[in-house]
């Protein structure tokens, strides 16, 4: 377990509402530092549940998480807030950025929110640097393309150094050029930087970049292959 | 208070400067919000600034109202600053002998701040002009010696001042008598006094201004030298009115009034037991500002349900920009920013709306003002309001607007920040608050104790409003307990009907409440829990409507996917669309609340004059030093009248009787002598008698041949002092003619409100307060007769007596006149509200394009053309405002029938639905949001399918 920065067990989640919906059925999972792992299957099958149980975004139904070492059941919002700002990266489909923010200072937010204030705008501008970005530093988020955006976002999410990435279909909303680009830079950070990294996606080809595919089906884990390795 | 105000005004915006300098990118996200939609910023700020303006505006009303008040005073006092005087039971002025006047003027000389002391003659005359046959019956006659009293200041004529003398047999007169009596300079007038009841001619000498010396005691007044006076009032060598001016002025001497009486009343209890000092200046002001209070605080009262819909407002406005910004929000807490970053981003932003819509608010309320007292100027002939605005007001309007405004946004923006990050980042809806949900549980536990603690307290302060809240608590509480187990949908929809049962039940099945004490605020409570119940039941079943809707959607091309998608939109937004409605369905019931009571009151008016008519048309009074033994004979033989024009004629004695209170005080109460003519021709009704009596017949009777007994208007009836509780069996204290105590029994409460008094046997009010003869006169005249003429014709013709008739019918329309009109201006003060609900839908509406873009772009693509989307929205607003319209029409008529079955059914009153004022006001406000809501409908029309599906 050492070398689990995630972990899952008997993970279970549902949706309560006018029909209760049990999206995660006993989900036993755990992810190696420094992995980049896929999450596939089809629609609904439980892929975006099972990142935000994860991630700690959503709370857990029934069974335990742990994320480095500490189980999420056992940590309040403002913990599990904290964490995110100091451990995590987020990579949404939609982008999701802040309108009245510019790209710098949307990126250098987890930052200041992780009271990391100084050099905070050093480090925004190298994390934008390093998507490709040096020349969009001031530039608000309705006027740049959908690919920039997405940058700015993986700037965001890689700015503050954290442990894990996770990425909720990062090339979704882009065409095949751009999410190229999107999934060479995630790569280059995975295997340079050496950030553990979660992504959901529907795409073969975004998939087999990761080291290793979970697929999915009715909120189980079915599959789990290392690329190359195939089913285990 | 407003220094409280401020300071916590001041460490609010301390704490947040502090804060924001702490979080400067989330104070920068906050400040940027503001400008990110101007349009929505405008709107917001108006939005918001709608309560502080009806704050302002009641503070401006309350104001203006002191402003009035005291140019009344000053203008009428002027320089006099202390009055000193006694009465008899007849209203006339004790003497004290003028030796006696100037031992007392030498003492009251030394009191600090005294500059001068006028003693005179004060009495009543009547006033006949032989030029113009015109005749006044209640002028004032002042004696007054035009050598002394210099610091009361000049008398004015033409503007400006002049040296006043006057000759025997000469007088002033002034302008607005000279006006009613057309009568000039150098007129001959003839004067009926107690000291020449048969008439006495003055030549006038000039017509003066009520300026200066000549304003005290108001208008329609006779100044005449001290001897005349004398001579007129049958006071020889005497004075009966002592006249105090202090050092300070008009205005400063006020401040000095006080003081100056209570010295001259520790000189008179020594020496001069006979007067008293019965007014000061600084006192009578202090009293009418007191009374006019009342009528500042009635605009704050109903000035309160714009308020309440002024905050929904501001909930539903930041309720609105939270779901605008749900998906940044939710990502904003993925990062890593806290739920009190998001509290704080949104508290930042509102500490400038707060702050710019209290600032454009109590500027926006002098307006609203400045209209009140344009439609008041048909109410307050005889003042002249200039609206006033003092700059306490202007800064405590801000205060409180800026407190009610950022409590309000505090409120709202911790239910925003409690989103779940998920559903915010996908933008999908929060699920139903689970059955099984632990903080409701707790909340419904804690409305059950406050409920019972609400009734607990109502039942030992018996204050209605108590235990009927705390038993709607409970209602509330119990409900939330059961949804647990039934669900919200039957668990609120039974909370509903039960709340309305509750709130519209009448009075009288609420047995263990009988004899609380209720006031207006019933009507705001009743308000708010009836328009809940309604709402809830409404938004509970909103699928009922659905299928209603689908039903009668009719058959024409498109028409039902129309109407379908008109509706649904708010049946899912509930609280958003529940809190608009909210808002329309208050201010409707509360201006059809309103409408029902002039309803009620206009459609009984003919019963109630009659009713209070007591079958007689003219009531006249004549002046007590001058009565008409005979009214009769007095008639029959004045040869301008006609005998024949009268059915009955009745007379009684009456005087002001000294009597004591239940805390010892002395009152003078009105005593009214009736023989058995008037006990038989009267119709007057009893609203109660005691038990022991089995008809009003019988209760007469023992008035009139027990001298122990009396009757006395009903203490529910206007005019009835409040601030003492009289009962049937109360004993009222009398101190009769020879200071000995003299107690009757109240035994009857007559149901009128015409003549204020306690009414016995001539023959008791003769024998105990020495009031013997008749000038209270009860006239019933043939049906032929106009009784506005007939009453004109006898104050001319029986000006020596100082007769003034009453037409019953004319005094009681127009007392109710203006009484509508008072209804008609609160009427329209809360319909102000109005426009807190169409700025609501305006910015509703606004969003709903902004927010369904997508949407419209979607039904622009499978095939609605443009009209069709307009007619979504505007169904859409219609569906919310209709709605509202009609549960708080519906309610308002329920409530409006409760009050006339509490309180007009027992006195017979019929029900009436005044169904052309309520369906106009219904008409209007739906019109008005058509104004608001085409623009938006229009906008989404607009709306290209091919950019919407591209829109991000």
């Amino acid at each position: 377990m050492l070398n689990h920065i995630i972990g899952a067990k008997k993970l279970h989640k549902y949706y309560e509402g006018e029909v209760r919906v049990h999206a995660l059925r006993g989900v036993d999972l755990s992810i190696e530092k420094g992995e980049m792992v896929a999450i596939m299957g089809p629609s609904g099958c439980g892929k975006t549940t099972l990142l935000n149980c994860l991630s700690g975004l959503d709370d857990i139904s029934k069974g335990k998480v742990w994320l480095d070492g500490k189980d999420l059941n056992s940590l309040s919002d403002n913990e599990k807030t904290e964490m995110r700002a100091l451990n995590m990266g987020f990579v949404f489909q939609f982008y999701n950025l802040l309108p009245v923010l510019s790209a710098v200072e949307n990126v250098e937010l987890p930052l200041l929110l992780a009271g990391k204030n100084k050099m905070a705008r050093k480090k925004a501008e190298k994390a934008l640097d390093m998507v490709g970005l040096g020349h969009r530093y001031d530039h608000r988020p309705s006027s740049l393309s959908g690919g920039e955006r997405q940058r700015v976002t993986i700037a965001r999410a890689i700015v503050n150094e954290p442990d894990i990435i996770w990425a909720d279909e990062p090339t979704g909303d882009l065409d095949t050029k751009s999410s190229d680009k999107i999934m060479d830079i995630l790569c280059k950070l995975n295997e340079k930087n050496g950030h553990t990294m979660v992504l959901v996606t529907h795409e073969d080809r975004v998939a087999e970049r990761a080291g290793r595919t979970l697929h999915m089906e009715s909120g189980v884990i079915k599959k789990d292959h290392k690329n190359g390795d195939r089913v285990r | 208070m407003i220094l409280i105000l401020l300071f916590i005004i001041a460490i609010i915006i301390a704490i947040v400067t502090v804060d924001a300098l702490r979080y400067r990118v989330l104070f920068r996200m906050g400040f940027r919000n503001i400008f990110r939609r101007k349009t929505n910023t405008v709107i917001v700020i108006l939005g918001l600034m709608i309560a502080t303006a009806i704050i302002s505006s009641s503070f401006g009303v309350g104001d203006t109202m002191d402003n009035m008040v005291e140019s009344e005073i000053y203008d009428e006092w002027q320089h006099t600053d202390v009055t000193i005087y006694n009465t008899t039971e007849m209203g006339d002025f004790v003497p004290i002998s003028y030796e006696t006047y100037l031992s007392l003027r030498s003492d009251i000389e030394d009191v600090d701040h005294v500059e001068d002391i006028l003693g005179e003659v004060h009495g009543r005359t009547s006033i006949y002009n032989p030029n113009s046959r015109l005749s006044r019956s209640d002028s004032i006659l002042i004696g007054t010696d035009l050598d002394e009293g210099e610091g009361f200041g000049p008398f004015y004529r033409g503007g400006k001042s002049f040296e006043p003398g006057l000759d025997q047999g000469e007088i002033f007169i002034d302008e607005r008598l000279a006006e009613d009596i057309e009568a000039e300079k150098g007129d001959r007038l003839t004067l009926f006094t107690r000291g020449f009841p048969m008439g006495q001619n003055y030549t006038i000498r000039e017509v003066i201004e009520n300026e200066g010396r000549a304003a005290f005691r108001g208008d329609r007044k006779v100044i005449m030298s001290l001897q005349d006076g004398q001579s007129a009032l049958a006071l020889p060598e005497q004075i009966n009115y002592i006249r105090v001016t202090s050092t300070g002025g008009i205005r400063e001497g006020a401040e000095y009034s006080d003081q100056i009486a209570a010295d001259i009343e520790e000189i008179l209890k020594e020496d001069y037991g006979v007067l008293e000092v019965r007014e000061n200046k600084n006192q009578v002001m202090e009293d009418f500002k007191q009374q006019m209070s009342a009528f500042t605080d009635t605009f704050f009262i109903f000035g309160a349900f714009v308020i309440i819909a002024a905050v929904i407002l501001t909930i539903n406005i930041f309720v609105m920009l939270g779901e605008e910004r749900k998906s940044e929000m939710g990502m904003s807490r993925a990062i890593g920013m806290k739920r009190s970053h998001l509290r704080r981003v949104f508290s930042y932003e509102g500490v400038f709306y707060a702050a710019g819509s209290s600032m454009v608010g109590a500027f926006v309320g002098i307006g609203i003002t400045y209209a009140i007292f344009f439609f008041l100027k048909d109410i307050f002939t005889t003042f002249e309001a200039e609206v006033t605005f003092s700059y306490e007001s202007l800064l405590l309007a801000f205060c409180i607007g800026f407190l009610l405004t950022m409590t309000t946004i505090l409120f709202s923006v911790t239910r925003i920040s409690k989103l779940n990050i998920v559903r915010a980042i996908r933008d999908i809806p929060e699920p139903p608050v689970s059955k099984k949900s632990r903080k409701l549980f707790y909340l419904a536990i804690g409305g059950l104790i406050l409920g019972a603690l609400l009734t607990f307290a109502g039942m030992s302060s018996q204050q209605l409003w108590l235990p009927v809240t705390g038993i709607s608590l409970i209602i509330i509480g119990i409900g939330t307990v059961v949804r647990r187990w039934v669900g919200d949908r039957a668990a609120y929809t039974v909370v509903g009907i039960f709340l309305l049962i509750w709130w519209l039940v009448p009075l009288e099945l609420l047995d263990p409440f009988e004899g609380y004490s209720a006031d207006i605020e019933m009507f705001i409570l009743s308000g708010l829990f009836v328009v809940t119940a309604g709402i809830m039941i409404i938004m509970l079943n909103g699928s009922m409507i659905t299928g209603a809707m689908e039903k009668f959607s009719g058959s024409g091309r498109g028409s039902k996917a129309v109407v379908l998608s008109a509706i649904s939109h708010p049946l899912k937004e509930k609280f958003r669309t529940g809190m608009t409605m909210f808002i329309f369905a208050l201010i409707i019931f509360a201006i059809i609340v309103m409408s029902m009571i002039v309803g009620v009151f206009n459609a009984n008016i003919d019963r109630m004059i009659e009713e209070q008519s007591g079958g007689y048309e003219i009531l006249g009074i004549s002046d007590q030093d001058r009565p008409i033994d005979d009214i009769y004979g007095e008639i029959e033989t004045n040869e301008n009248l006609d005998i024949n024009d009268f059915n009955k004629i009745d007379s009684a004695f009456r005087g002001m009787v000294p009597s004591l209170t239940e805390q010892g005080d002395m009152r003078r109460r009105s005593v009214i002598g009736v023989d058995s003519n008037f006990v038989d021709n009267s119709t007057f009704a009893f609203s109660d008698y005691m038990d022991e009596y089995g008809s009003q017949a019988e209760v007469w009777e023992a008035v009139m041949s027990d001298p122990s007994l009396t009757i006395t208007n009903d203490p529910g009836d206007f005019g009835m002092p409040m601030d003492e509780r009289i009962e049937l069996g109360s004993t009222i204290t009398f101190i009769d003619k020879d200071g000995r105590s003299s107690e009757k029994m109240v035994v009857g409460f007559m149901d009128q409100m015409i003549i204020d008094g306690f009414f016995m046997s001539k023959e008791t009010v003769r024998t105990d307060f020495n009031l013997t003869s008749n000038s209270l006169f009860f006239f019933s005249v043939n049906e032929d007769v106009d009784p506005d003429q007939l009453g004109r014709d006898m104050q001319r013709e029986l000006v020596p007596y100082g007769f003034q008739p009453i037409v019953i019918d004319t005094i009681f329309r127009e007392m109710m006149s203006a009484q509508f009109m008072f209804f008609d201006l609160f009427s329209g003060y809360m319909g102000l509200g109005l426009i807190v609900g169409i700025a609501g839908l305006g910015i509703v509406s606004l969003r709903a394009v902004h927010e369904r873009r997508l949407e419209i772009g979607m039904m622009r693509a499978i095939g609605f053309k443009r009209r069709m989307i307009k007619y979504v929205f505007i169904i859409e607003n219609s569906f919310v405002t209709i709605t509202g319209i009609i549960l708080g029409t519906l309610l308002g008529i329920a409530v409006g029938w409760l009050l006339w079955y509490d309180g007009f059914k027992p006195m017979g009153w019929e029900f009436h639905i005044p169904w052309w004022p309520i369906i106009s006001i219904c008409v209007i406000a739906y019109f008005a949001m058509l104004f608001t809501a085409i623009p938006s409908a229009h906008k989404a029309s607009k709306v290209s399918p091919a950019e919407a599906l591209r829109f991000d």
